[in-house]
């Protein structure tokens, strides 16, 4: 089992998931088609992670390291938030929306296939490695859909009436991605101290991850503040997700990011 | 970041600047002269960096600013000055500040960037030792200290969740803060078949003692399988898919690279070279070699030969596919590496430990790392490299640490139902 099987895989399970979305999203109220569809979604999410089992074992590390590897991730968390979100609050335009960013996520790892990679440098030999990864990409995942609630909050606000429910649901989203990023960076300085001898010495990632914390902080203190306002804390929301985006990717373009101990990924 | 358009907004009611009660203006404008300050204070003190404060100066001055904050919070609580330091406009104006100064440190370069000289003079190349952000940390402190004050007293059960997540980052910056001047980390190079030795190098270059000496025993190493690459003849310009990684080999696959298939006959990790080929040799000196055997998908033309991935005294070897093409075996890369110590506190007390990646040894207040060797030699090198790091304050910094982890698991678990009172 590896990448060579992964178009088969994930063929099934996009087909599972389109096939949930279609009967989710069925004209008029129908118990059965929610619950069919439903069904569906979660049987798509359960071919990929018997996928992702399946690497594991024959990698003999955690498919935790390459790009590849944590779209992959990102493909499982997202119906997972998806489905859940639903189930609490009961958005479907919400799961569709997990589906097709994770949909996006499949076919970017079919047309860019990963090889043979079976290496783990020592440093990332830890048991903090898979807490430490998983926890930021489910919260990278939740924070990454608050941030889109958000955009749909300013669409509303600019162009028809802002629905309350909306911010309600990004500071949701916002809090509980807040408190799993808040883990992922603990977790991250207590490894830290484990392999590199101190939990926080301000390299460039870190001082990134540290910076997309701090956004987050300033929308949740703005929004406890002042519930009423809606304009500033949307657009706070917004940009919080591009520092994000840069401590996600751009971190590997920096300059100042050359000698970084945290870029593995070429 | 995106706050300047809160201060019409919060003074649409026509109350006048530093007339209570303070909002965004205010704060954004005393958090500006505190930074303004600091710079002035980078300007007049000359590129000296500040040096962090040590014990006992760092406790006292803990102290102090507990005490003084407990006692403005009894005696003046209900001033204007002391109830702003505790609202979220201050709080926001803090974080936003220290966000900037973490902006700046992460696009500049830290340490000397002498291009640029008036980077330096404003202190900005010391980030981390300079006057604002000193300043705006100690901004923080207060505002961050006050609101923790205010919502303590009295205490209810549903501020459990606030005064773990305000009080535990409080905590851990005070600490981790306060406690770096205290912090130690020294290297200490030993050979195999060296002497004890008791004296570490600081990153700045400087010469300590440590209250205990080492020896290495012995140094070893596991590496992975070889990469094997295509490349032009001078090794250095590999040709690979964007996003591919080099194929890790293993005895008896086959692989294929570009329109060559490749298949691997052998490989020997410490080999040394012999006549017509390699055999296995456990000399200090061997490297990694493989046979393989390549076949040209196009023109069907194969050969089988010996690859290398030299060594200190061994050459590269690699097969010359095409006029400009050549397959090469990379350098295994390592697994895993360990030392083995002989650690001696003062009389004859003796301990022989093993340090590996990730497995730091802690005796003491110290904390042994494996932290280098000599990568030139690999798998045989003879040296060590030992990072031995003493931080008397980690037990507080990780107090912080739990509780701000029990704080995160509280706000997973209300989520912002816990926020009636907006
Ligand atoms: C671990 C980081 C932090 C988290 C998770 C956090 C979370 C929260 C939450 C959820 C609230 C509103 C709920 C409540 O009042 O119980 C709040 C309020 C507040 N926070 Fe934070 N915060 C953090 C860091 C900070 C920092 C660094 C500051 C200040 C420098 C700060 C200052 C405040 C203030 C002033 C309030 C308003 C309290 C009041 O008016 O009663 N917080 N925080």
């Amino acid at each position: 089992m590896n990448w060579t099987n992964f178009p088969f895989f994930a063929a099934t399970a996009a087909l599972l998931w389109i096939l949930g979305m279609i009967l989710l999203n069925f004209p008029g109220k129908r118990k059965a088609f929610e619950i069919a569809g439903n069904v569906l979604i979660a049987a798509g999410l359960a071919v990929l992670v018997c996928f992702l089992t399946l690497l594991w074992i024959n990698l003999d590390r955690p498919p935790l390291r390459t790009l590849g590897e944590t779209r992959l991730w990102y493909a499982v968390f997202l119906p997972l938030v998806g489905i859940i979100t639903f189930l609490r609050w009961g958005y479907k335009w919400f799961v569709t929306y997990a589906l097709l960013l994770a949909i996006l996520f499949l076919s970017i790892n079919y047309l860019h296939p990963e090889t043979y990679e079976k290496t783990l440098m020592p440093a990332l030999q830890s048991v903090w490695f898979v807490p430490h990864v998983i926890v930021y990409i489910f919260s990278y995942a939740l924070l990454a859909a608050s941030s889109l609630v958000a955009v749909k909050g300013l669409y509303e606000l600019y162009f028809k009436e802002l629905d309350v429910n909306t911010l309600h649901l990004a500071d949701n989203l916002v809090y509980i991605g807040f408190s799993f990023l808040t883990l992922g960076l603990l977790f991250g300085a207590l490894w830290a101290k484990e392999a590199w001898g101190h939990y926080w010495t301000w390299d460039p990632k870190e001082t990134w991850a540290f910076l997309t914390w701090l956004a987050y902080l300033i929308y949740m203190h703005f929004r406890t503040f002042q519930p009423k306002r809606t304009k500033a804390p949307l657009w706070t929301l917004s940009l919080a997700f591009v520092v994000l985006l840069i401590c996600w990717f751009g971190i590997n373009y920096l300059p100042s990011a050359q000698n970084s101990v945290h870029v593995y990924a070429q | 970041m995106k706050e300047k358009d809160n201060h019409a907004a919060t003074d649409q009611t026509g109350r006048k600047l530093f007339q209570g009660p303070w909002s965004y203006l205010e704060s954004f404008v005393i958090a500006g002269v505190l930074i303004l300050l600091g710079f002035v204070a980078e300007l007049i003190s000359r590129d000296q960096p500040v040096s962090l404060p040590r014990f006992p100066v760092n406790l006292v001055i803990l102290c102090t600013g507990i005490t003084l904050m407990v006692l403005l919070h009894i005696l003046y609580g209900k001033t204007t000055l002391i109830k702003w330091f505790s609202s979220v406009p201050c709080a926001i104006s803090a974080i936003v500040s220290f966000a900037v100064l973490v902006l700046l440190l992460g696009f500049i370069r830290q340490e000397g960037d002498a291009r640029s000289p008036w980077l330096h003079q404003l202190g900005l190349t010391h980030m981390k030792n300079s006057w604002p952000f000193l300043l705006v940390e100690v901004y923080l402190f207060v505002s961050l200290g006050m609101v923790i004050l205010r919502r303590s007293f009295p205490f209810t059960r549903k501020n459990l969740g606030f005064l773990l997540n305000h009080f535990g980052l409080w905590l851990t910056l005070a600490a981790a803060a306060l406690g770096s001047g205290d912090m130690q980390r020294l290297r200490i190079n030993v050979f195999e078949k060296g002497d004890f030795l008791d004296k570490g190098i600081s990153q700045e270059h400087e010469i300590y003692n440590l209250p205990f000496s080492l020896k290495l025993l012995d140094f070893k190493m596991e590496t992975y399988n070889p990469r094997i690459m295509l490349s032009d003849t001078l090794g250095s310009l590999p040709v690979t898919r964007k996003g591919e990684a080099l194929p890790v080999i293993e005895k008896g696959s086959e692989y294929k690279l570009n329109h060559y298939s490749i298949k691997i006959l052998e490989i020997l990790p410490s080999a040394v070279r012999t006549g017509g080929g390699y055999l296995p040799s456990d000399d200090p000196l061997a490297a990694t070699a493989a046979l393989v055997h390549v076949k040209n998908l196009v023109s069907g033309d194969s050969v089988t030969n010996w690859l290398c991935s030299g060594g200190m005294m061994m050459l590269r070897e690699y097969i010359l596919l095409d006029k400009n093409l050549g397959l090469w075996l990379l350098s295994p890369e390592p697994r895993k590496y360990e030392s083995k110590i002989v650690f001696r506190t003062n009389p004859g007390n003796i301990d022989t430990v093993i340090i590996e990646v990730n497995r730091p040894y802690k005796t003491r207040g110290w904390s042994l790392y494996q932290f280098g060797y000599d990568e030139q030699m690999g798998p045989a090198s003879q040296l060590s490299i030992i990072e031995a790091v003493y931080d008397p304050w980690l037990p507080v910094v990780y107090a912080g640490i739990v509780l701000m982890i029990a704080g995160a698991c509280y706000l997973f678990w209300l989520g912002n139902s816990a926020r009636s009172k907006a």
